[in-house]
């Protein structure tokens, strides 16, 4: 466990890095090879720890489960006591002990139909309650010895590895939209048209993020909550979101002068903008809905919350990770467009 | 209008405001640009509305989203026209070397107020006369969204109008900008609807009230700082 300020510092950290690398050295310059290895490795690490490391929960995680209808299989993380190994010819089962991983005084009997590992400490076993709440009954071996484990979430399960792309993905989504209001403001001061450039570079990948964010967000709740579309505050506020854009895009190609479509896009996406941080940040935390966080909600959601079930320190580091290697990403596909905008603005004028 | 020596006292912008507001009143009513076609298409909807929920009891619920549907898609249709009408007569060149933009800004906004406050009304006399079910419980509180509800659409809006007169394809263009930014409106506009349908207390709805009064003081205010950008060639 760790505290409520140690998990605070890990989140800033992860977006700070995150903006500071992803910024540098300026949004519209190459990025160096380093810089694009680092990137890289960032990312598929991320990726990777995402994805391969399973989960593991406890004991009490599977007498919850058992209690609930539907997947009562619950994959717990516990340390084998090889020396209670007992073989039960009759049944062709075996039964052992085994010392649950983060509550160390909490023991119970697995019982294996099939020999369990010895010459591993911990193990990570798929398993349901049987009798009692000390009795378990093993379908399988999921790993020994693992390096790290993500945490169990009940009735999430094995779906709570997207919330380290839905929730980074739906956070540049905001973040590309406020990029791309700066770059509005800007053009406007300076009347320069290379912010024009810039500002419809990062609406045009702040799209792009908003769709996948909208898309990651739609399956997940067509297998949590029944429905692709709730029409929960936070959808309704994505769904705004991707709306402005659409606008944005609209009113662009409906303006032909290069000038006047600059300045009324740019007034556009400042105008919009005003609705932006209610809807996302104020309306979704005091309306009631299913997301976590909402107004119904008794915790905070897993940013803010300070609940010990939100404070995995594991949980914490792949967040803050994921979070810091997708707006990497999103500032590298940023330059890249922007230069490609700019060369192409300026292959135009000298024609 | 006012007798010129107490005229004389008021600001200089105050008075271009309401000479721009004047300007849009008299060349309204002498053409009637966008109240006729409004209200028939106020009325037109009204009818498709009756004519579709057929014998159908209307919910409150159901009744206040229709109701705002009808006036959103009113307001949609008809608060686009003063600056539009400036751009086809061509005489919004005459107008930005005569008055200052936050003069045009501010007298094209509450003629907007005006003309939503109007249609809105229309759409609701008509909208009660052909559906009976439905009757207000809280009167004052369904006066203040219908006001209220004006204002921020027309502060939504106006400056929307001025960008899309500088646009192609205005007619399209004008619902697909606005909508996201009423949207909210909308939201708590529907639910204040409702609550004065269904008799909550004036003074437990207020909520709803206050955003609708402090989003339009925003967008007033960001309007205002942008509407030089647009207005000017």
């Amino acid at each position: 466990m760790v505290s409520y300020s140690m998990k605070a510092l890990i989140l800033s950290a992860g977006f700070l890095i995150g903006l500071l690398v992803g910024l540098f050295p300026s949004p519209e310059r190459p990025r160096p090879k380093w810089w694009q290895i680092t990137v890289f490795l960032f990312f598929s690490v991320m990726i990777a720890v995402a994805l391969l490391p399973p989960l593991g929960g406890s004991f009490s995680d599977a007498v919850l489960m058992s209690r609930v209808t539907g997947n009562k299989i619950v994959p717990v993380k516990a340390t084998l006591l090889p020396e209670t190994l007992v073989r039960d010819e009759q049944a062709g089962t075996w039964t052992m002990q085994m010392r649950d991983f983060s509550e160390p005084n909490i023991r119970a009997t697995v019982i294996f139909p099939f020999e369990p590992p010895h010459d591993a400490k911990v193990a990570v076993v798929r398993m349901y309650r049987a009798e009692s709440d000390v009795m378990f009954r093993a379908t399988s071996v999921l790993s020994t010895d693992p390096l790290f484990t993500l945490p169990f979430i009940p009735d999430l399960n094995e779906r709570a590895r997207n919330i380290y792309f839905h929730v980074p993905l739906s956070w540049v989504a905001v973040l590309a939209y406020l990029i791309a209001m700066i770059y509005s403001i800007q053009y406007l001061r300076k009347n320069d048209h290379a912010y024009d450039v810039k500002a419809v570079s990062a609406a045009s990948i702040g799209t792009l993020f908003t769709f996948l964010a909208t898309v990651t967000g739609a399956i997940w709740a067509e297998f949590n909550w029944g429905t692709f579309w709730n029409w929960d505050p936070r959808e309704t506020s994505i769904f705004i979101l991707l709306l402005i854009y659409g606008a944005y895009f609209a009113l662009r190609s409906a303006v032909e002068n290069e000038d006047k479509r600059a300045r009324l896009a740019a007034v556009y996406a400042i105008f919009a903008f005003v609705s932006v941080p209610f809807l996302v940040y104020i309306m979704p935390r005091i309306m009631e809905g299913l997301h976590p966080g909402s107004g119904s909600d008794v915790n905070a959601g897993p940013i803010v919350s300070a609940q010990p079930d939100a404070l995995n320190p594991i949980k914490q580091i792949i967040f803050s990770l994921s979070f810091c290697s997708f707006t990497m990403v999103f500032f590298w596909m940023l330059s890249l467009r922007i230069r490609t905008g700019l060369l192409e603005y300026r292959m135009a004028r000298q024609e | 209008m006012l007798r010129p020596a107490l005229f004389a006292e008021i600001p200089l912008i105050v008075r271009q405001i309401i000479a721009v507001f004047h300007k849009d009143l008299r060349s309204e009513i002498k053409t009637r640009y966008a109240i006729n076609a409004v209200l028939m298409f106020v009325l037109t909807t009204v009818a498709m509305i009756v004519f579709s929920t057929a014998d159908e009891r209307l919910s409150n619920g159901l009744a206040s989203g229709i109701l705002w549907i009808i006036m959103f898609f009113s307001a949609m249709t008809g608060l686009s026209k003063t600056f539009v009408s400036e751009e086809e007569r061509g005489t919004g060149l005459l107008l930005q070397l005569s008055t200052p933009p936050t003069a045009v800004y501010f007298g094209k906004l509450f003629f907007n107020i005006l003309l939503t406050v109007v249609l809105y009304t229309a759409a609701v006399l008509l909208f009660f006369l052909f559906i009976h079910e439905i009757t207000i419980k809280t009167p004052l509180l369904f006066v203040a969204v219908l006001l209220l509800g004006s204002i921020a659409t027309a502060s939504a809006t106006t400056i929307i109008a001025a960008i899309i007169a500088r646009a192609n394809t205005r007619s399209a263009l004008f619902p697909v900008l606005s909508f996201p930014i009423l949207l909210p409106l909308v939201l708590s506009g529907v639910e204040a609807t409702y609550q004065s349908l269904t008799g909550i207390a004036f003074g437990q709805a207020q909520s709803n009230l206050i955003i609708l009064a402090s989003y339009s003081v925003v967008l007033v205010a960001v309007s205002t700082m942008l509407f030089d950008f647009v207005w000017k060639d």
